[in-house]
């Protein structure tokens, strides 16, 4: 006679071993996957892109062109640092530099990818000035092509006075402040010699720093960098030879560069912040309006500034 | 006398088993289990294999989701992704695989089955037991590749109307109830009536 209740126990042991030898299987699977070297993901360095001015806001405004928001940019290095994959970070860097505050912001965190032992590399596109050639320095290494523009190490705090234009129309300017100092900067009246001096002293203060940190940055004396920063801008040739970079070349060289240091395969993925729904269209009406607005004004306006071009 | 034998003998056979065959059929067809307690044993299955099976690969995928890719990878149509991948998902497949033809090899029945008292058995059988090769035959729908992955529309929609799977049909099995034991062994009979 068979008994009910040993034929359960039976039934239920069985199941068990059968769970058990599957669950043994599957792990050593995944253990194998884990410790093949190999990212299962199929990439180990991101790379993060720092292009247009730098600034402090989120991009994306609806009558802004794209910008290197520091907001955004920092958020990416944050997921970079917390992807276990990830062994590099590459900033491809096309900027002519923006705020101090943003630009530090961006250095800081840069610097931080170090206490994960993860490898950064500045790789400089078309141009890398000012704050962004401050953030470059933040990396491991500095790449650029021959022809870049990097450098520009200084401070800059012009402004359009639009005094004498008003003066011209009998438009005028009612001063109430309190505190002498108040309205310094308005472009409504001419700076006095007090308030230049004032200015001055406080473009001094930042241009220190930036002369500070690029000579920590880059292992130089700050007497050197201090020589090579009256605001010059150098191509990448004259940057590599005064020593505000490491190497010149492009992607390949970078690629070369990570592979050799890390003793790997380098395998990419760009890390951006993703974009919501909304954002992706203002995104992309802010871009259309910038350029109807950049094509009007090309038309009216013949002098554009240095530019460098071939 | 010899005469009657051969002429009245078959034809009174004949409708015995008739009679026999019509009767069997009747009452072993309501002994197959619907497409709703199918689906629901078929659920927690799901989830015991989640938990038994997917979770070691948890870690593995988790970076490769909260990166992004994931959502990347499909936006592309999966063709981004990477093969080690592939492999990973493909043992995952094959592990599931195993899980329901050790299952119906040694139990004929799923943990999920075993929950709602129903079981699998081989009709060509006189006890019911299911061959390894028919078990891992009838759930090869689980492989996610061509053709196997054909199934996964094909089975659903015979189920919902023949009460069975195609690859059961196959395969010579059935899920019935566990408790009518008198059904399970009409069934065997009625496979052997019809091979007469």
């Amino acid at each position: 006679m068979k008994d009910p209740q040993n034929d359960n126990k039976k039934k239920i042991w069985t199941m068990v071993k059968i769970l058990i030898v599957l669950l043994i299987f599957s792990s050593l699977i995944a253990l194998f996957f884990t410790s093949s070297g190999e990212s299962l993901t199929g990439y180990n360095t991101a790379i993060i892109p720092i292009k247009g001015e730098i600034t402090s806001e989120s991009g994306g405004g609806l009558f802004s062109a794209d910008t290197a928001s520091s907001p955004d940019i920092i958020q990416s290095i944050e997921k970079a640092k917390n992807d276990a994959n990830i062994k590099a970070v590459i900033f491809e860097i096309n900027s002519p530099g923006g705020s101090p505050v943003a630009t530090d912001e961006i250095a800081q965190e840069i610097k931080s990818l170090r206490e994960k032992n993860i490898t950064t590399v500045a790789w400089v596109r078309e141009s890398g000035a000012s704050g962004a050639y401050w953030i470059a320095t933040s990396t491991d290494h500095i790449i650029a092509n021959r022809m870049s523009v990097v450098g520009s190490i200084g401070v800059i705090g012009s402004y359009l006075g639009l005094y004498g234009l008003m003066n011209r129309y009998n438009v005028t300017y009612e001063r109430l402040v309190s505190g002498e100092y108040k309205d310094t900067g308005t472009p409504y009246r001419p700076l006095s010699s007090a308030e230049e001096n004032l200015m001055q002293e406080k473009l001094d203060t930042l241009h220190k720093y930036f002369i500070t940190a690029v000579a920590e940055n880059r292992n130089m004396s700050y007497d050197a960098v201090k020589n090579l920063s009256n605001g010059e801008i150098y191509l990448g040739v004259e940057a590599k030879d005064n020593g505000l970079i490491d190497e010149l070349g492009g992607k390949d060289e970078v690629i070369n560069y990570l592979s050799k240091k890390l003793n790997t395969t380098i395998t990419t993925k760009e890390f951006t912040k993703q974009k919501s729904f909304i954002e992706s269209i203002t995104s992309m009406m802010s871009k259309n309006s910038y350029y109807i607005g950049q094509g009007i004004a090309s038309g009216l306006v013949k002098d554009q500034g240095l530019k460098l071009t071939t | 006398m010899l005469l009657s034998n051969k002429i009245f003998k078959p034809i009174i056979i004949s409708t015995i088993m008739n009679d026999i065959k019509n009767n069997i059929k009747d009452y072993s067809s309501d002994n197959t289990v619907g497409f709703w307690k199918r689906t629901l044993s078929f659920l927690m299955d799901i989830l015991i294999i989640n938990l038994v099976i997917v979770s070691p690969f948890r870690g593995i995928f988790s970076g490769y989701i909260n990166s992004g890719s994931l959502k990347q990878s499909l936006s592309l149509g999966a063709m981004t992704m990477p093969s080690n991948m592939y492999w990973a998902i493909f043992f995952i497949f094959l592990l599931a695989l195993l899980y329901f033809t050790f299952f119906d090899y040694y139990l004929g029945q799923t943990p999920g089955q075993m929950l709602l008292k129903i079981k699998t058995i081989s009709i060509k059988e006189k006890d019911g037991q299911i061959k390894l090769w028919t078990a891992a035959l009838r759930n090869c729908y689980i492989l996610p590749f061509f053709p196997f992955y054909i199934f996964w529309v094909v089975e659903p929609l015979y189920l919902a109307f023949y009460k069975e799977r195609l690859l059961e049909k196959i395969t010579f099995t059935k899920t019935v109830y566990e408790s009518d034991k008198q059904s399970n062994k009409n069934i065997y009979k009625e496979y052997k009536l019809n091979k007469v």
